[in-house]
């Protein structure tokens, strides 16, 4: 064979070779980039919040909430709409502590331009330990947040904080979670549904269906007692405020009430460090709303609207809608939504399912039966055969 | 930085861009040289100090010896017509006796660091408790191993006494020899390299080839695939029966069933095997992709049929080493020739049976000392030992009694090449493999004699079921090991059947498309499969202690 028949035989070989690598490449990350997407994170609550939270239309939140699971079961969006007129996300996560305030906030900040922020105290005076060991929350918001420069500062700044964690894992979950696929195989339509569901008309509400008799209240529980908190916690938590001092961002630091105890002696020593967490935006003259202490003027019950010591029901949370609502729209002067046509009427049907979910939940009550109802494709369906649409 | 970790990848992706980068060809094993003196300190940074002692004694003491034999034969040679033959012989015998004080020194040295960093600590509560002391207040040394020092000194004194043996010329360059010693890719768990074998290829120049780069890649992904999917799922659950006190006999004893205990040993065979060979296949892949090929070090094991076989497809390097080293020195000392004479010369020597004795005794005693002495390489604990013994005593009487057996299979009629017979003899010598595992596993001697009891005594399949939970492994972890063993007991079955080392080799033959799936489908399922990431504890590799 001629030299130059060769060389162009070996130049096709090269060619032919290095177009199969990349190929090979290419298929290796669309693999992952499906997994990631699709069947790494446990199809969760958080995980159907975070997903609905970036459903919602750009710009239409007003109030954005933060916190964990005392949030979503202490606020209703579509009930304070109901009363105030203002629209509001509780992008809270269960379990969630300080650690994800400000990659949430920034996440909701892709889309949305919330006039206020609420931001749960409660879950920055977790113990030390659990701030430093709970990641999940924090991989659930990170996994939704688009990649920038702000994500890997995020990531960066949540491996540093949480222990256990490195940065590439929460740019990658798939390093995390990767050996979830198997077992998340057979959700992997729930999960496609839950992506294609579009916006919900629950608004991220999550509740259990109970009302535990609970003990009333210790005057502990209302003290202004502070302890001094973690310092790795308060660099956390003052990082969050310089950031949203930065961007002129309105913030409110609350309390949601609770049946405080010496028989739950650590959420007691939590409450003393939120108290703290409060000083400290008062340094930073953000407002602060201790709904712990108005835990009477609230008007709740401590034998009918709670499902456990730290979480209110549908009672309880009407009840706190209604008053931090109050106090979110007389005292911060947060006026009432100013809403197109669609997006008014998606808001005006939320009330109905809002109302709706209210019903079963009462009904699961006076059955005995103790339910999980959190914002899901299911769950719509159930209530929209309910309301018979 | 583990072998299976993110770091490792990307230094060895740096490594191989600068090495196949390099202008000048005839530099590249000092890329290679670079790299692993940068490995081993930044993995052993405090312990730098005994690799370089290994090296420049055994660097000194081979050219010392080997400039003794030059300076002797030249001597011999010039002095040719003057020295009648017994001076020549007698100059010869003072030369070697020369060397031979050089090489023993040189490797009381070696094996002597080893020693008192390995076995000291044991060897001095076990005389403590002898003479009636607590082992605790024996004197102890606290220190850590050095990284590979059982692979790098065994390494160092193969070569050693090839210098001396002249079977190897040695190597006049100190830092080619230092390649040689702590080449990263072997210096964590081997295989123990041959220097003829090795060095010349460590030296040359190499370009990067197709073939070597395809092959490594599937070795390498092979290699992770056995040691990031079977063997650390396994490891969670042998991790949990060490934790939940399962080989205790201590009063909080959990109280695992006979079923349990098998399980877990069969468990712990197919993780050492998949951890240590995976492992292997790592290093035999990067080194591929280097245009260096390692030898061979594991050849489908647990598909022996005697142990004799077994070891000479387990960890072949160190099986090599032990033969070359130990079991020959023995076996052809003059000491064996006057026991096997004095055997054949008795009344019992004269019988047939006697006559046999004579024959293999020496052979038999010096495979038992060789099991004795890999026993003890393994670790410093009397676990180790009943190891050791337990193999060497095995292979001991195959030996004295193989006459015995020939005959009883004839008298039963057994066809040796039935496919029964075969699988029948595979199966008995996993049961052997497998109880020398029990001591592996068990804490000391008595908590494995204590294990194997059970074993027999305690079968519950009740118990072992609801046990079962307990070892902290999910449905689908349990489905993962059942998927990946059978795609293992495949390609093991088609290697043992072709005659191949490695599943690309295999690949090789089948068309290109079928390769390019084979590579993505081992690639995903290291990736979905495997344990890694942040949250996870990676488990060391086994033979990394050693």
């Amino acid at each position: 064979m001629p030299d130059n028949m060769k060389s162009e035989n070996k130049k096709t070989i090269i060619m032919k070779r290095t177009l199969a690598v990349l190929l090979l490449v290419l298929v290796l990350i669309a693999s992952i980039d499906f997994m990631n997407r699709f069947l790494c994170i446990p199809m969760t609550s958080n995980q159907a919040t975070v997903i609905n939270m970036h459903h919602e239309t750009a710009d239409s939140i007003d109030v954005l909430l933060l916190g964990s699971s005392a949030t979503y079961s202490g606020f209703a969006s579509a009930y304070a709409y109901e009363l105030y007129g203002f629209t509001s996300y509780p992008y809270a996560l269960a379990g969630g502590t300080c650690t994800m305030w400000k990659p949430a906030l920034q996440d909701a900040l892709r889309t949305q331009d919330p006039e206020l922020v609420v931001v749960d105290a409660f879950t920055g005076g977790y113990d030390p330990e659990e701030i430093k060991h709970r990641c999940n929350q924090a991989y659930t918001v990170m996994t939704h947040t688009h990649f920038s420069k702000e994500k890997i500062a995020s990531a960066r700044e949540l491996s540093s904080s949480i222990d256990g964690t490195n940065t590439l894992s929460y740019i990658i979950p798939f390093l995390r979670y990767h050996n979830r696929v198997p077992s998340n195989l057979r959700k992997l339509s729930d999960r496609i549904e839950l992506e294609r569901f579009g916006a919900s008309p629950l608004k991220g509400i999550q509740n259990i269906s109970s009302a535990r008799k609970l003990r009333k209240p210790d005057e502990s529980g209302f003290s202004d007692e502070t302890l001094p908190l973690d310092p790795e916690t308060e660099r956390i938590i003052r990082d969050f405020m310089d950031y949203c001092k930065s961007r002129d961002i309105k913030v409110l630091f609350v309390k949601y009430p609770s049946v405080l105890s010496r028989k739950h002696p650590e959420e007691l020593l939590v409450n003393f460090r939120a108290n703290r967490i409060l000083e400290i935006a008062d340094e930073y003259d953000f407002s602060t709303l201790d709904l712990q202490k108005r835990f009477y003027e609230i008007g709740l019950d401590e034998k009918k609207d709670f499902y456990n010591h730290g979480h209110t029901n549908v009672r309880g949370q009407k009840k706190i809608t209604a008053f931090l609502g109050d106090h979110i729209q007389n005292t911060l002067h947060i006026a009432p939504s100013e809403l197109n046509d669609d997006l008014k009427a998606s808001w005006d049907e939320s009330i109905t399912y809002y109302q709706a979910y209210c019903d079963l939940n009462e009904e699961l009550m006076q059955d005995g039966k103790k339910k999980e109802l959190w914002d899901s494709p299911d769950l719509v369906r159930k209530l929209r055969d309910r309301i018979g649409k | 930085m583990a072998l299976t970790s993110l770091p490792f990848a990307l230094f060895t992706l740096v490594t191989g861009i600068i090495y196949f980068a390099l202008p000048k060809k005839q530099y590249q094993w000092v890329v290679l040289l670079i790299a692993s003196s940068f490995f081993y300190v930044y993995n052993s940074f405090q312990y730098t100090a005994f690799i370089l002692v290994t090296i420049i004694t055994i660097y000194l003491a081979a050219n010392r010896m080997a400039a003794i034999s030059a300076e002797t034969k030249a001597e011999v040679k010039a002095r040719k017509a003057e020295w009648s033959r017994e001076q020549k012989k007698a100059f010869k015998e003072a030369s070697q006796k020369k060397k031979r004080s050089i090489l023993a020194w040189t490797l009381i040295l070696n094996f002597g660091i080893l020693f008192l960093l390995k076995y000291f600590n044991f060897l001095s509560g076990s005389i403590s408790a002898i003479l009636g002391g607590s082992p605790e207040n024996a004197p102890h040394i606290h220190l850590l191993l050095p990284l590979g020092i059982s692979f790098y000194t065994f390494i160092a004194t193969g070569y050693l006494i090839d210098v001396y043996r002249e079977t190897v010329e040695p190597e006049k360059n100190i830092f080619r020899f230092a390649l040689f010693v702590s080449f990263f890719p072997q210096i964590i768990q081997g295989p123990i390299s041959q220097f003829g074998k090795l060095q010349d290829q460590l030296i040359s120049p190499h370009r990067l080839e197709w073939i070597n780069f395809k092959q490594g890649i599937i070795n390498i992904f092979w290699g992770l695939f056995k040691k990031l999917v079977i063997a650390d799922c396994a490891w969670r659950g042998i991790k949990m029966y060490y934790e939940n006190g399962g080989i205790n006999g201590t009063p909080d004893f959990k109280g695992y069933g006979g079923t349990m205990v098998l399980f877990i040993t069969l468990l712990y065979a197919l993780q050492l095997y998949a951890d240590f060979s995976g492992g292997i296949d790592i290093s035999r892949g990067i080194c591929r992709i280097l245009g260096i090929e390692l030898e061979v070090n594991f050849r489908q094991p647990y598909f022996s049929r005697s142990i004799s076989e077994y070891w000479r497809r387990w960890h072949i390097t160190l099986g090599a080493w032990m033969k070359n080293y130990v079991f020959y020195p023995i076996a052809l000392s003059d000491l064996s020739k006057r026991i096997s004479t004095s055997i054949a010369r008795s009344s019992f020597g004269q019988t047939a049976a006697g006559k046999h004795v004579s024959k293999v005794f020496t052979t038999a005693m010096a495979s038992f000392i060789v099991f004795l002495c890999i026993g003890i390489w393994h670790g410093a604990n009397s676990k180790y030992i009943g190891f050791g013994v337990w193999n060497g005593t095995i292979i001991m009487l195959s030996a004295m009694l193989g006459p015995v057996y020939a005959r009883s299979r004839d008298a039963l009629h057994i066809n040796s090449d039935a496919a029964w017979w075969k699988l029948f003899q595979m199966f008995r010598t996993f049961i052997i493999v497998l109880v020398g595992y029990v001591f592996d596993i068990a804490d000391n001697f008595t908590n494995a004699i204590q294990m194997m009891k059970l074993m027999i005594t305690d079968q519950n399949k009740g118990i072992f079921i609801r046990q079962l939970h307990t070892l902290g492994l999910h449905k689908t972890d349990y489905a993962i090991i059942m998927l990946a063993s059978m795609i293992l007991l495949y390609v093991s079955i088609r290697l043992e059947k072709t005659h191949l080392d490695t599943p690309g080799e295999l690949l090789e033959k089948r068309s290109g498309l079928i390769q390019w799936l084979a590579l993505l489908a081992l690639i995903l399922m290291v990736l979905v499969l495997g344990s890694y990431g942040p949250a996870y504890d990676p488990a060391e590799f086994i033979y990394m202690q050693f």
